[in-house]
């Protein structure tokens, strides 16, 4: 028997590589230099990565006999986790001065989380998909809890706990699916399905399902949602800043990949997933409407967009996906520019009271006005890229046929306006009544004029970046 | 880049840029220099326009801008019923129709912009004032320079947006800030059937894009007999319904009935909004819309009845409103209603020229008219009842002659402007291919008892204010040259602006316009030919009709005094005056029913489902204190609705492969 070399391509997995490289760096370097340079150093890397993300489109190399893939699929993924990593390094400086959250090693185990999250969107075969999971859900685990506070550790163990039982119904899926299918790589699985011979139709169903509510867990579907608003306000905030818009966006990554690759053909999961998004935009929206707080607030206005992102999983492959990941771009701008604010603005990681907003506009005109930009945007009104994402996504879910959930979804938006709203009327029409700390510094007002510029740029000229995404469908 | 055929794109940004700067540093500036900055700015797209104009003349087909972007990704079905890609671009177009356009609003718009500088003197928001006026003249020229519905939408909602703030300008009176309000809800009921017309519009023809629209209809239609390149037959029913909608969005913008009320309220901005956007130029967007949709109205002969018969009622109603009114701006609100009512009528019969030319003559004498009441209202102290004015002949003698011009023009005597343009009307619908005989004989007849009562309501209007002797009691005097100026320009085109649009009977190649817009708008086929001597009979009728009302209306306040207490105190004066009960009859219909209904569901609102909310919610305010099961903190809690959303969605599965 000869020895055949594996597959290994390690130019494709540049992006990757770097940030696992920059990760270990940052483990071992807080020994010899300080706090402030690993900062400097994970934003360097990421940067790096990002580079080599953009150097490496439309190349399409894969590496490890097609199991680990950089198609412009995953690199566009790759760009937005990238983004989202960075907006939460910068993000952390600032705060840094009421303390907390920066031990050196937070640099590290965020970009190995980092690390994980593109291996799930890069991820063709299950079992590296499956790994990327783990990886990215063990360092959120340990981001979570990162403030020596009960609320955090608390958060953290709920999370672990919850996440450690999704993970259990996830892994049980994939069992099913390959018990039923006898593979592992998605467009296998699906290649299997589709064959005369296919017998095990009502395992792969029940497979599919099982992977369903662990992913439906991970991106915070109803009713599988129930941990985000808990381990959202409990988290440190700059931590909540980067679940929300990077896990949630790597996530969504695997969970497109294999229903709209492996598991598009297997009958049985469609029907549940559109309750699931029904339901999710419901509860997401319905309950954000009365929270005082607005960290919780957003947490729950996240829940509602993974409804609106979950409309695209049920689209058809080839508007779903990119429309997904443009959403998913814009929505890592505008949420996390909208946790920067929020960030600045809160004396600890307990997030502040909305009505405590009253009168910002008048006393820190930037940040009520970049805040205002991204409410305005996560509310969908145009030109803000909010309000593309929201028509990309709703008009690949119609053409699909789903004209139901498209007018529950626009219809639940309609009411998400009233909370995004609320704050901005605060800031703008009412007279100052607290004061509020404000720990913004040079980086982090350049980082909120950035994002907005990029929800501003993403509204106005979609066609722009989205010309580029539409050959990220198979 | 190619630099001609971008120039005239420049034409909306360069107010844009006025309007950011004047928002960002208006404030610190001062008088007059936002005023200057906003008036150059518009002058100079006034430049562009004229440049455009050289451009466009000789060419046929629309220039179109090349600096333009794709702006919403859209998909439609190929033949195959494969989606396709075909992203909408953000494109501008000229062509002869919307050249006139631009040189009308950024014309007119300069000249009143100039005025302004005088009218808003002293004003707290001065510089608010000129950034507001030159955001609608970008919005107006986006509006007109669209090459696609949707395009053409941003400049319609951005006017819209731009008349609610001005009427608004004054906002500390509660009074003003309602007018704002209604308009922009009234004008929203209109937009709402626009963008049904356009989703309508994109399923049939798979484009938005006006001109391919347009393009689509074979070049010769013979009515009910063929079909058209794209397959849809002549007055098919979505064509007709398409049209129907952006009927109904256009009356919104022109208030024409039975969305006509927010008009004459309107008139709580200041002067020179008035005369900028409530006469000369927004409120004749839906003229522009459908002449802008000629192919569609052209083959849809339904659709096309409806928008004579709609501009007809408006045009009396307008009239017989504006007869009675005190208020020196409600009676010229009224007329423009009215107008505006003749412009419709002029559409709807196919001619969609003769829309045009009235367009551009009415922006000519009526912005003229509003700003001469503008600065009579300026002279005398802000009083605005012309039952308190009377004797400014010799007071204001400037004003007084332009707005004699003004008022002889509107009335249709010849030479003046109106008389071309309304006699263009009235011999276009009296020949109008559709509707019928029956409907082109009575729209004719109305048009002409509405020239009757234009000239005796805008003769009274005259002679209120003008003649006889001072009623009031401030000191007037003859605005600064600011003001003045403007109003000569004004009344000069009100004089020679009728000299575009000659009629047929001088000679076949006199009427310049109805050949430049021969190819941009042309006239619907089928219009009856009629001999010399009936044109002629039209045109005496026309004339008789206009002198006729002059002369009535100088017999009535001869004989009933000023304050009229002889036929105003009648019920029909009574009707007139409250504009024959159409704000009465919503009220009684629409409001009032609404605030029953919307009673009874804040009632059920915050009994039942805030109660129903604030229970789902509150549970989850704070976490861990409170008892909800559904949000309690607790993991093991947390972990069953994890497992029961499973076992249910596992049931589903199961009952499913059962059934």
């Amino acid at each position: 028997m000869n020895f055949v070399a594996p597959d290994v391509n390690y130019y494709s997995m540049l992006p990757f590589i770097t940030v696992l490289l920059t990760a270990v760096f940052a483990t071992i370097l807080p020994f010899y230099v300080s706090r402030k340079a690993i900062a400097g150093l994970s934003a360097v890397g990421l940067l790096v990565a990002l580079a080599a993300s953009i150097g490496l489109w439309n190349t399409n190399l894969s590496s490890f006999y097609g199991a680990y893939r950089s198609d412009n699929f995953a690199l566009g993924f790759g760009i937005v986790l990238i983004v989202g990593a960075l907006i939460a390094v910068i993000s952390s400086v600032d705060v840094a001065k009421r303390g907390g959250t920066m031990q050196a090693e937070f640099f590290a185990i965020l970009l190995y989380a980092v690390s994980g999250t593109m291996l799930l969107a890069s991820a063709h075969d299950l079992i590296v998909l499956l790994i990327g999971f783990e990886v990215m859900s063990l360092g959120v685990y340990v981001l979570s809890s990162f403030q020596e506070t009960a609320k955090s550790e608390e958060a953290g163990m709920k999370y672990f706990l919850l996440g450690g039982f999704a993970s259990a119904i996830l892994i049980f899926g994939i069992a099913l699916v390959f018990g039923a299918t006898g593979k592992f790589g998605l467009e296998a699985i699906n290649t299997a399905v589709l064959s005369p011979e296919f017998k095990n139709s009502s395992i792969a169903a029940v497979g599919a399902l099982f992977i369903l509510i662990g992913f439906g867990f991970k991106v915070a579907m109803a009713p599988f949602h129930q941990w985000t608003p808990d381990v959202y306000t409990g988290a440190p905030t700059v931590v909540t800043q980067f679940m929300s818009v990077a896990v949630k966006a790597a996530a969504f990554a695997g969970f497109l990949h294999i229903f709209g690759l492996a598991l598009q053909n297997v009958s049985g999961w469609q029907t549940p997933l559109q309750f699931l998004i029904a339901l999710t935009l419901m509860i997401g929206n319905l309950a954000a409407l009365r929270q005082s707080n607005l960290k919780r607030m957003l947490a729950y206005s996240s829940v509602a967009h993974a409804g609106y992102v979950g409309l695209a999983v049920l689209a058809s492959p080839s508007q779903g996906f990119s429309s997904a990941l443009y959403y998913l771009g814009i929505y890592t701008l505008m949420n996390a520019g909208a946790f920067a604010v929020l960030n600045v603005l809160s004396k600890d990681d307990d997030g502040l009271e909305i009505e405590s907003l009253a009168g910002l506009g008048s006393s820190k005109p930037l940040l009520a006005a970049t805040l205002t930009f991204f409410l305005l945007s996560l509310a969908g009104i145009p030109p803000l890229g909010g309000f593309i994402g929201k028509y990309l996504i709703f008009s690949a879910a119609a053409s699909s046929g789903y004209y139901g959930l498209v007018i529950l979804a626009a219809l639940t938006s309609a009411v998400s306006l009233a909370y995004y709203l609320r704050p901005i009327g605060l800031m703008y029409f009412r007279p100052r009544v607290t004061v509020l700390p404000d720990f913004s510094g040079r980086s982090t007002r350049v980082l909120l004029v950035v994002c907005a510029a990029g929800v501003l740029i993403l509204g106005l000229v979609p066609n722009a970046v989205y010309g580029l995404l539409e050959l990220v469908k198979k | 880049m190619d630099f001609n055929h971008n120039l005239f794109a420049l034409m909306p940004v360069l107010p844009l840029l006025g309007w950011l700067v004047l928002i960002v540093w208006g404030k610190n500036m001062k008088e007059p220099t936002p005023g200057i900055l906003a008036s150059s700015l518009v002058f100079l797209s006034f430049v562009l326009a004229v440049v455009g104009f050289v451009q466009v003349s000789p060419m046929k087909e629309p220039l179109l801008n090349t600096l333009r972007w794709d702006f919403l990704p859209m998909w439609v079905s190929d033949a195959k019923g494969v989606l396709v890609s075909k992203p909408l671009q953000f494109g501008f177009a000229l062509d002869h129709l919307s050249s006139i356009m631009t040189l009308i609003i950024t014309g007119i718009g300069f000249l009143i912009h100039v005025f302004a500088i005088g009218y808003m003197h002293g004003d707290k928001g001065f510089s608010r004032f000129f950034a507001y006026l030159n955001f609608f003249i970008a919005m107006m020229l986006i509006l007109v320079l669209a090459d696609s519905y949707p395009v053409l939408f941003i400049g319609w909602e951005g006017v819209g947006v731009a008349s609610y703030l001005l009427i608004g300008f004054w906002y500390t009176d509660v009074k003003n800030s309602d007018a704002a309000r209604k308009a922009f809800i009234v004008n929203r009921i209109g937009d709402a059937f626009l963008m049904l017309g356009m989703f309508l519009l994109f399923m049939t023809f798979h484009t938005l894009n006006i001109h391919e629209i347009n393009s689509s209809f074979g070049s010769v239609v013979i009515p009910n007999v063929t079909t058209i390149s794209t397959g849809i037959a002549f007055g098919s029913p979505p064509l007709e319904l398409a049209a129907l909608f952006l009927l109904l969005g256009a009356a919104g913008k022109s208030a024409q009935l039975p969305l006509s009320t927010w008009l004459p309220d309107a008139m709580a901005g200041p002067t020179p909004v008035s005369a900028l956007i409530h006469a000369a130029t927004m409120v004749t967007a839906g003229v522009y819309l459908v002449a802008r949709s000629h192919g569609i109205f052209a083959n849809a002969p339904g659709a096309s009845s409806w928008v004579m018969w709609i501009g007809a009622l408006t045009a009396v109603y307008g009239a017989l409103s504006a007869i009675a009114q005190t208020d020196i701006k409600k009676i010229l609100a009224y007329s423009t209603v009215s107008q505006l009512g003749y412009m419709f009528i002029a559409v709807g019969s196919g001619a969609y020229w003769v829309g045009i030319f009235h367009v551009a003559t009415h922006a000519f004498f009526k912005a003229l008219l509003f700003l001469s009441s503008g600065s009579v209202i300026h002279a005398v102290g802000g009083e605005q009842d012309v039952r308190q004015m009377g004797g400014l002949r010799e007071k204001l003698p400037t004003t007084h002659i332009v707005s004699l011009i003004g008022t002889l023009a509107i009335a249709g005597i010849i030479p003046l402007a109106g008389f071309f343009s309304k006699d263009a009307i009235l011999s276009s619908v009296f020949t109008s291919p559709f509707g019928g005989d029956f409907s082109g004989y009575a729209i004719w007849a109305i048009g002409l008892i509405v020239a009757f009562l234009t000239a005796g309501y805008m003769w009274r209007w005259y002679s209120l204010v003008f003649l006889g002797t001072y009623r009031g009691h401030a000191h007037p005097h003859e605005s600064s040259s600011v003001m003045t100026v403007p109003l000569w320009i004004l009344a000069a085109l009100s004089v020679v602006g009728g000299f575009i649009g000659l009629p047929h009977f001088l000679g076949k190649n006199v009427n310049w316009l109805e050949g430049f817009l021969e190819e941009a708008a042309p006239n619907a086929l089928g219009f009856h030919e009629i001999p010399l001597w009936g044109e002629l009979i039209l045109i005496a009728l026309a004339l008789a009709a206009a002198v006729g009302g002059i002369l009535f209306s100088r017999w009535i306040i001869a004989r009933d005094g000023v304050n009229s207490a002889g036929w105003i105190a009648t019920r029909f004066g009574n009707a007139s005056r409250k504009a024959l009960f159409v704000d009465q009859t919503y009220d009684i219909a629409v409001s009032a029913p609404a605030k029953f209904i919307s009673e009874q569901l804040e009632l059920a609102d915050t009994h039942g489902l805030d109660r129903g909310i604030g229970a789902l919610a509150n549970g989850t305010a704070e976490a861990g204190a409170s008892l909800s099961v559904w949000q309690s903190g607790f993991v093991r809690a947390y972990a069953i609705a994890v497992l029961l959303g499973t076992a249910i969605l596992v049931g589903y599965l199961a009952l499913r492969s059962f059934a």
